[in-house]
């Protein structure tokens, strides 16, 4: 060995020990300090200071926009109130509002709201087309929503039949073409009659589709098949059509005893008024399951009377009657203080959804001591029952149609007010929910044509002849 | 026979340049930026393929198809189709069936419509654009209607993505359709500087002259046409593996205008119009949605660019850049 | 099913549709004859006389005129929707003069960014739902047919349009500036050389079109509602009357209006499905057989 490897292996051993060395002294001290540093403070706060976000979603313009507003102010109105009294648990709620257009832009816009605003929970949607196509978003993104109506059977029984985080307020779209082929049966009498010559007109998209099935299975099963004679059928797009005259004239061409109809918003407006210069309203009886289910003072002013008004098995203004239920009377009050019209079936769902999600996280934080994780906010929802303007509400907690909410429906005559200055509806009959709804827990399978269990239920479990309330 | 142009190893190498310089552009973006934008970076990307096939047979065949949603819509639907009743996933078959589909259909009507030019053919196809829209539409057992047509995610090389979460499948997503187009642009490209794209141009400017010289004039704009169509229905079919989602939207007119509008606003008479037009439109369209009144931006933006920039915004670049070396040689 | 009276019925029902479609399409007609300009915004003419009857005009007649006589309120909204248009039109003239003698696609681009514009200009001053006016209507009342009851509104409507291309007719074809349109039409250069203003023609056919337009709907508004949207759909349908007529036709535009509302008409009572497939199809079908549509218009 010589002299200079001897020097350069010097050096390396030098340079070694001294990284060496040094680290070790420095993880050591590191290791001796942990040991003998206090412990951290406990890092979750009990109850977060930062406002909440919420997204709300909604037709503001087009022939939708009839439901889209006032959907939009239910929910502002119920954001608001909370705001005025503290918040949730003292957390305020602040909001962005986006437009409901068709499937994929709307589901554009929801991921928007997602992923650039950061919301914390949903309040949003009217159409039947966009809640199947933004429930799978919804549990994607996993963000807690709640789907004011779109209330297609298709979305728990075949397109999200396992939701964590999408809800809808509304009653499910097939109660409504029940509850409304039930009421007029019974306020029409129908049983008492021979034949009855039926008519339909329906939008033509899921919602008229579903009404369509479920009004005529109804008819079918409780006056029973040889009584009920289809006469004509059709079923213009939905918000395609201004000029309804010569569906008119088909319809009356063809004698019907009845008009069955789920036409809504803009359309509906325009039907019943073109069809008041045919004379179609003496010459049948209207059978709507919605029309007077939005902004009654735009939309029904001038309604003939003695026709079947339906408010899409959800709620009217007027009931429950406002001495009985305060709790409606202080809705029907705020809302016409702070939006200068009356609430209806949208705003009254949109309301409850944002009292809803305030009821889960403050049950979920007096039983957990701390806010709520999403998870265990979901846990309080599903089985929960709450009252809102419209009478309790209860959130199914297992399939099928898991995270549906439910109420009692109800249907009634049309009659001019002239306290208020429009149609309303009078002489209302509830309709129990659980008679007209697939129970929870039922074990059969969607039919086939329609789509929905509530049609294979009606066809296996309820009897011919027969009222089932 | 038309003499080519020599091309030289100087423009492939830019061409090339320019590719690279793409990828090194996009490739950072999507990391960095917000989701929402990578929805409309995505919408950019392969909406270029419909664009540029557009601009085939606008720019270089002179045929105005105001109706091209139809087959952006066939794209569409032959994925929904297939994952609808065949179960497929595969983003390959997806493909393949998109373009056996449009060139199907594209052939059938082509046959007809090519025979004609300007309003008329401009019409005409609107008018079968707006067939189509209402079938699907109408015959919502089978198209779903207006609640559209639900597509899983796709699977690629046969592997599944089902169980990826959301931003790798994102990623995913991305370079495959950067790749598409970049791999379909190039190809535009050489088909625009073929013999055959020559013949296209010769038509476009005179149409006897070019018979005189033996050009097959309906043969070529056939051609032309099945081919824009083919590159429309892959957008379509990207579109309907990126939203997940196929409705009857996809084929209505308004759709078919997007294409006009965005080819134009990139500048319709170069190449590389399109391809700006495509980022631009989406990006001032997201910014528009946001605004509500986007339309009358759209409508002026076109009247505008119509009667001051004819060239759209590649013009507006090339007169900047003229201005700008006119400054420093002073 | 088939008695006299349904047949009555339907076809108020065909005239009237029939009505409004020929008020529409003659304009555009107008437009494309003189000035071969196809005006894919022409639609936003008729909407904007139903916007302004509906969110301008027709609180005012009904406080200037009352509730009756009728006559006015039915002759008022009309004439005020078409001079609104109008006025609109001239606004844009400079775009036509900058549009006739261009390119197709020039053409078919500009109005088409100019019927945007329109949409969202509607949305701008008058909302984004849907308006009415229905008060003429209404008060019109109904009659009876038979046993069928007709509102009279729709009545006066067809006698109007029917009165507007009598009118048209004696105008195109019997007076010294309608043979100046007409002769336009055929030969533009030929009929300057031969001393006629050409930028006046331009001018007059630009307002004629839009006071029909616009005329007609101040006459569809109170049988119906205005909303956004509503110009695109009409496009599509005055494109389909206009190919089935035949483009720059006069005969055309009756003949095509009355059958596109005939096949919508059928098409509700017999194949609903294809209610909208159905139009399209006929119209592809006259394109390919007869390019010049069945009134004998020109050539493409």
């Amino acid at each position: 060995m010589s002299v200079k490897t001897g020097r350069r292996d010097f050096l390396k051993g030098l340079i070694g020990g001294l990284i060496a060395g040094g680290a070790i002294g420095v993880a050591g001290s590191e290791i001796y300090r942990s040991m003998i540093a206090p412990p951290p403070p406990p890092v979750k706060e009990e109850i977060p200071t930062t406002p909440l976000k919420a997204g709300i979603q909604a037709y503001l313009t087009g022939g939708g926009a009839l439901w889209g507003k006032p959907m939009m102010q239910g929910a502002v109105l119920a954001i608001e109130e909370i705001n005025e009294h503290g918040g949730i648990l003292g957390r305020k709620i602040n909001y962005v509002v986006k437009s409901e257009t068709g499937p994929e832009e709307t589901v554009r816009e929801y991921r928007t709201m997602v992923l650039d605003e950061k919301i914390d929970f949903y309040v949003g949607l009217i159409s039947s087309s966009n809640t199947p196509a933004v429930g799978p978003v919804a549990e994607e993104l996993q963000t807690l929503s709640f789907f004011v109506d779109g209330c297609t059977d298709f979305l728990f029984e075949s397109v999200v039949p396992d939701p964590r985080f999408s809800f809808r307020i509304t009653n499910i779209q097939s109660a409504d073409g029940i509850a409304a082929a039930i009421g007029a049966i019974k306020l029409l009498n129908l049983m008492e009659k021979d034949k009855v010559r039926v008519a339909h007109i329906h939008p033509d998209y899921a919602y008229g589709r579903n009404a369509h099935a479920h009004m005529q299975i109804t008819f079918e099963k409780v006056l029973g098949r040889d009584r009920v004679e289809v006469v004509y059928e059709a079923f213009p797009g939905l918000f395609k059509v201004t000029d309804f005259t010569p569906y008119i004239t088909e319809i009356i061409a063809n004698r019907p005893d009845i008009l069955a109809s789920s036409l809504w918003g803009a359309d509906v407006v325009n039907f019943y008024k073109q069809a008041l210069g045919y004379g179609l309203f003496e010459k049948m009886k209207f059978v709507s399951c919605i029309a007077h289910a939005a902004s009654p003072a735009e939309a029904v002013k001038d309604f003939p009377d003695g026709h079947i008004a339906g408010v899409h098995a959800n709620y009217f203004f007027l009931y429950p009657e406002w001495a009985r239920y305060p709790l409606n009377k202080a809705f029907v009050e705020n809302y016409y203080r702070r939006w200068g019209t009356y609430p209806d079936s949208p705003s009254e769902g949109a309301y409850v959804a944002v009292y809803m999600y305030k009821n889960a996280v403050e049950r979920a934080y007096e039983v957990l001591g701390k806010w709520p994780e999403v998870d265990e906010i979901i846990k309080t929802l599903e089985g929960m029952t709450i009252y809102g303007p419209a009478g309790p509400i209860h959130v199914r907690a297992r399939k099928p149609n898991k995270h549906q909410s439910y109420k009692d429906g109800i249907i009634g005559i049309s009659k001019y007010n002239p306290t208020y200055g429009f149609s309303i509806l009078a002489n209302p009959i509830t309709i129990p929910i659980s008679k007209i709804t697939v129970p929870e827990g039922w074990e059969g399978t969607p039919d086939p044509k329609a789509g929905t269990l509530a049609y294979s239920w009606i066809s296996q479990t309820w009897r011919e002849g027969e009222l089932p309330v | 026979m038309v003499k080519m142009p020599k091309r030289t190893f100087g423009d492939d190498i830019r061409v090339a340049l320019l590719i690279i310089i793409i990828i090194a552009v996009i490739y950072p973006i999507i990391y960095v930026v917000s989701p929402g934008w990578g929805v409309v970076l995505g919408h950019g990307i392969y909406w270029v393929i419909a664009l540029i096939g557009f601009n085939l047979l606008f720019s270089y065949t002179g045929l105005l198809s105001f109706g091209h949603a139809l087959f952006l819509g066939i794209g569409a639907y032959t994925v929904g189709f297939m994952y609808k009743y065949l179960g497929i996933t595969s983003i390959e078959l997806h493909l393949l069936g998109s373009i056996l589909s449009s060139a199907l259909v594209a052939f059938l009507v082509g046959f007809v419509v090519v025979k004609y030019t300007r309003i008329f053919f401009a019409i005409f196809m609107l008018a079968i654009a707006q067939i189509f829209w209402s079938l699907y539409y109408k015959f919502f057992w089978i198209t779903g209607g207006t609640d559209g047509i639900k597509v899983a995610r796709f699977s690629i090389f046969g592997i599944s993505l089902e169980n990826l979460d959301f931003a790798s499948y994102h990623h995913i997503f991305f370079y495959l359709v950067t790749g598409i187009a970049l791999v379909l642009v190039y190809l535009m490209w050489r088909i625009v500087n073929s013999p055959f794209g020559l013949a296209l141009k010769a038509i476009r400017d005179n149409e006897t002259r070019a018979r005189f010289i033996g050009i097959d004039v309906y043969k070529m704009r056939l051609y032309a046409f099945i081919i824009s169509a083919i590159y429309a229905s892959i957008t379509g079919a990207l579109a309907a593996n990126h939203h997940r989602l196929v409705t009857p939207d996809i084929a209505y007119w308004t759709t078919s205008g997007k294409v006009v509008f965005a080819t134009l606003l990139g500048g319709a008479k170069m190449f590389i119009g399109p391809v700006i037009g495509s980022f631009i439109f989406h990006i001032i369209e997201s910014f528009a949605m946001r605004f509500i009144y986007w339309q009358i931006i759209m409508g002026l933006l076109i009247v505008i660019i119509i009667i001051v920039v004819p060239g759209g915004f590649i013009q507006l670049i090339k007169t900047s850049i003229e201005q700008g070396s006119r400054l420093i040689r002073r | 099913m088939i008695g006299v009276e349904e047949i009555i019925i339907r076809s108020y029902n065909i005239f009237f549709g029939a009505s409004i479609l020929f008020l529409i399409a003659v304009g555009l007609n107008i437009i494309y004859g003189v000035m071969k300009i196809v005006n894919l915004a022409h639609p936003a003419f008729f909407t904007l006389g139903c916007y302004a009857v509906a969110g301008l005009g027709m609180g005012v007649i009904i406080n200037v005129f009352g509730s009756s006589p009728l006559a006015p309120i039915l002759i008022a909204p009309p004439l005020f929707a078409a001079l609104i248009v109008v006025i609109a039109s001239l606004l844009i003239f400079p775009l036509f003069l900058f549009m006739s003698g261009k390119g197709d696609e020039v053409q078919l681009l500009l109005t088409y960014g100019l019927l945007l514009i329109f949409e969202d200009l509607f949305r701008l001053i008058w909302g984004s739902e849907p308006l009415r006016a229905s008060q003429p209507y209404e008060l019109a009342g109904s009659i009876y047919i038979g046993e069928y009851i007709v509102p009279v509104y729709n009545i006066y409507v067809i006698i109007s349009a029917l009165f507007v291309a009598l009118l048209l007719w004696f105008f195109l074809f019997k007076t010294k500036q309608g043979i100046l349109i007409r002769a336009a039409s055929m030969d533009i250069e030929m009929t300057s050389a031969l001393g006629a203003n050409v930028r006046r023609v331009l001018l007059i056919t630009v307002l004629f079109a839009a006071f029909l337009a616009g005329l007609g709907g101040g006459l569809y508004i109170p049988s119906g509602s205005v909303m956004l949207g509503m110009s695109v759909e009409l496009l599509v349908l005055a494109f389909v009357v206009v190919v089935i007529g035949g483009l720059g036709s006069f005969l055309g535009s009756l003949i095509g209006a009355f059958i596109v509302s005939l096949l919508r008409t059928i098409t509700l009572i017999l194949f609903p499905e294809l209610e909208l497939a159905l139009i399209y199809i006929v119209a592809i079908i006259i394109l390919t057989l007869k390019p010049e549509g069945l009134g004998g218009g020109k050539k493409w």
